[in-house]
């Protein structure tokens, strides 16, 4: 099998001046007084990653692990400090839904407007129209402005647009914990089904329980380290009891 | 690696010499300096550069779509529309007749209007581009943080945008010209089809000057105030209310090396005097063109990655 995401020694530093320095007058004169050192801040330290296509891989950890940052590189949002990250085939990342939404604008002008920010084709979103609205159940608001909606039906109009194609790599970011019961079976069930279409996914979920049923492999992270990788069980049982 | 550059840097100067004359010694190595170098930077990361490039294709919509709803909100919320670009450059233009043809007395052939219009006309454009194009990339960082987007699409869009603006202001021109051709003043001429071609080495130049804008103003805010202040002497440093030949020999060297002098000249040429610039100056201004491109496109690649850690 080959492949598809290569993640190798990647770090990732954020630069925190102390002092938010943005504009030259002050930038001289800390130049000048050698002050411009900056908290570094290491969000992931030496971080190496292989994924084989079809593959279903987990990502646990605690809050401000690295999860999230560490999929923001993979999809090209971050470019890691140091190491390198090589993914082969298209990446569709359902780490921020509706990236671009304006909310003044109605439910059919932010497809249109988000879609165009996803980089898909007009006649493509045309011809799916009617696919999004049914499945985001908002076809009644068709033409109201999303900012009287609910974070659910916002998050709901997102993942139906974010998962119109199916990619070669899917990027799942605790999304699937937004929208009622009955949305998120459809979200899964819609996951699934490009699982079965031999997509690799990247999921972080908080719900262990989740993880263990769609995930191949797991990868556990502490403090923007990996701590533990391998089999699904050995992995979750090890991290909801880690003192056994 | 020196020699060779030094080699280069010669072997232009020998065969830019007749072209360029007088000036042709800083000509020829800025030129050179700039091109080699931005080259050779493309060059050494060729790879993503191509990525980068097909990448303009699958965000065409985007484009299309950030323009459109520009145009929109400035031509359809504002009661006299697309009026306003036509006369704004209208009402400027009677103002500085008023004062340059009749107080202070300058005289140019086809008569001020028209010579100040053609300025005007093309010098907004820059100045509106560059303004916009400042506060692009902070702007954007709601989208910049959360999805892949290709960071020039922002430059770019206010680019167009402003060109589209110029092309309305260009009625202005048409109302202007008719008026000074039905009393004789001027005549039209078939050079005047050749509009685009000044309005395009422009675009590609002031598309290069933003990328380095936007760029710079990531890193240090306070670039938009300076930027006012520049703007404010590249007008008086460029010949929109004054001819070139009212100034002294030395001044006209330095305007030599203003891109917007030649960009100006170039339109009023066209335009106005019914004749077409030379090949010298149809290099000059490619060669202007080519080289701000490429120097944005050099600093912005250089410093796009780490946008998102500055927004
Ligand atoms: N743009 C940023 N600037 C500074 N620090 C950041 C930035 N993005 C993330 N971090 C820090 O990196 C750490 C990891 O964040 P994240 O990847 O979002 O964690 P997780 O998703 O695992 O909860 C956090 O401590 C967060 O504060
Ligand atoms: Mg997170």
């Amino acid at each position: 099998m080959d492949t598809v995401i290569d993640i190798k020694n990647v770090s990732m530093r954020f630069n925190m001046p102390r002092e938010k320095i943005d504009n030259m007058k002050e930038f001289f004169i800390k130049f000048l007084k050698r002050q411009l050192d900056y908290e570094e801040f290491v969000a992931l330290s030496d971080i190496s990653l292989e994924v084989k296509r079809g593959e279903v891989v987990g990502i646990v950890g605690l809050n401000g692990s690295g999860k999230s940052t560490l999929l923001k590189i993979i999809s090209g949002i971050l470019s890691p400090s140091e190491g390198s990250c090589e993914v082969k085939g298209t990446i569709s990342p359902l780490i921020e839904l509706g990236a671009g939404f304006d909310f003044e604008l109605t439910t059919r002008e932010n497809i249109f407007l988000n879609g165009s920010v996803l980089g898909f084709e007009r006649a493509f979103i045309k011809e799916k129209y009617d696919e999004i609205l049914d499945f985001a159940e908002l076809r009644a608001f068709e033409n109201v402005a999303i900012k009287n909606f609910s974070s659910g039906m916002i998050a709901r109009l997102g993942f139906a647009i974010a998962t119109l194609v199916k990619p070669d790599i899917l990027i799942v970011d605790e999304i699937l914990a937004v929208g009622d019961y009955l949305f998120q079976q459809k979200c899964e069930q819609r996951i699934a089904d490009m699982m079965s279409g031999g997509t690799t996914v990247l999921i972080v979920s908080h719900a262990i329980e989740q993880i263990q049923r769609l995930c191949t492999r797991v990868v556990w992270l502490e403090g923007g380290r990996v701590r533990m990788i391998g089999d699904t069980l050995e992995v979750c049982n090890k991290y909801l009891a880690p003192n056994e | 690696m020196l020699a060779i550059f030094v080699g280069v840097l010669c072997a232009t100067e020998a065969f830019t010499a007749p072209v360029f004359g007088k000036t042709n010694f800083v000509f020829g190595f800025g030129f050179t300096f700039i091109l080699l170098y931005c080259g050779l930077e493309i060059f050494f990361d060729r790879r993503s550069f191509v990525k980068d490039i097909a990448s303009m294709k699958r965000y065409k919509y985007l484009l299309y779509d950030l323009v459109t709803k520009d145009l929109k909100t400035k031509y359809r919320r504002s009661a006299l529309g697309v009026l306003w670009s036509v006369l704004n450059p209208l009402l400027m233009m009677l103002v500085l007749t008023a004062v340059f043809s009749q107080i202070i007395r300058v005289d140019v052939p086809g008569g001020f209007a028209l010579f100040y219009l053609t300025g005007y006309i093309m010098f907004n454009f820059v100045s509106e581009a560059s303004n916009f194009a400042l506060y692009t990339i902070t702007s954007a960082a709601p989208l910049i943080k959360k999805v892949f987007i290709p960071k020039f699409v922002f430059p770019l869009e206010k680019c167009i945008f402003s060109f589209v603006n110029m092309l309305f202001s260009l009625i202005a021109f048409v109302f202007v010209f008719s008026f000074f051709a039905i009393t004789g003043k001027v005549t039209p001429s078939v050079t005047m089809l050749m509009f685009p071609l000044p309005m395009l080495y422009l675009f590609v130049f002031c598309f290069g000057l933003c990328l380095v804008l936007a760029t710079l103003v990531v890193f240090f805010r306070d670039i938009g105030h300076i930027w006012g202040i520049l703007l404010t002497v590249w007008m008086y440093a460029s010949p929109i209310i004054y001819p070139v030949d009212l100034l002294p020999d030395w001044l006209r060297m330095l305007m030599n090396f203003n891109p917007l002098y030649h960009y100006i000249d170039y339109f009023r040429c066209v335009m106005v005097y019914g004749t077409v610039p030379s090949l010298r100056e149809n290099i000059l201004c490619i060669l202007f063109s080519l080289s701000m491109l490429l120097f944005g496109i050099v600093v912005f690649r250089k410093k796009q990655d780490s946008f998102v850690l500055h927004i």
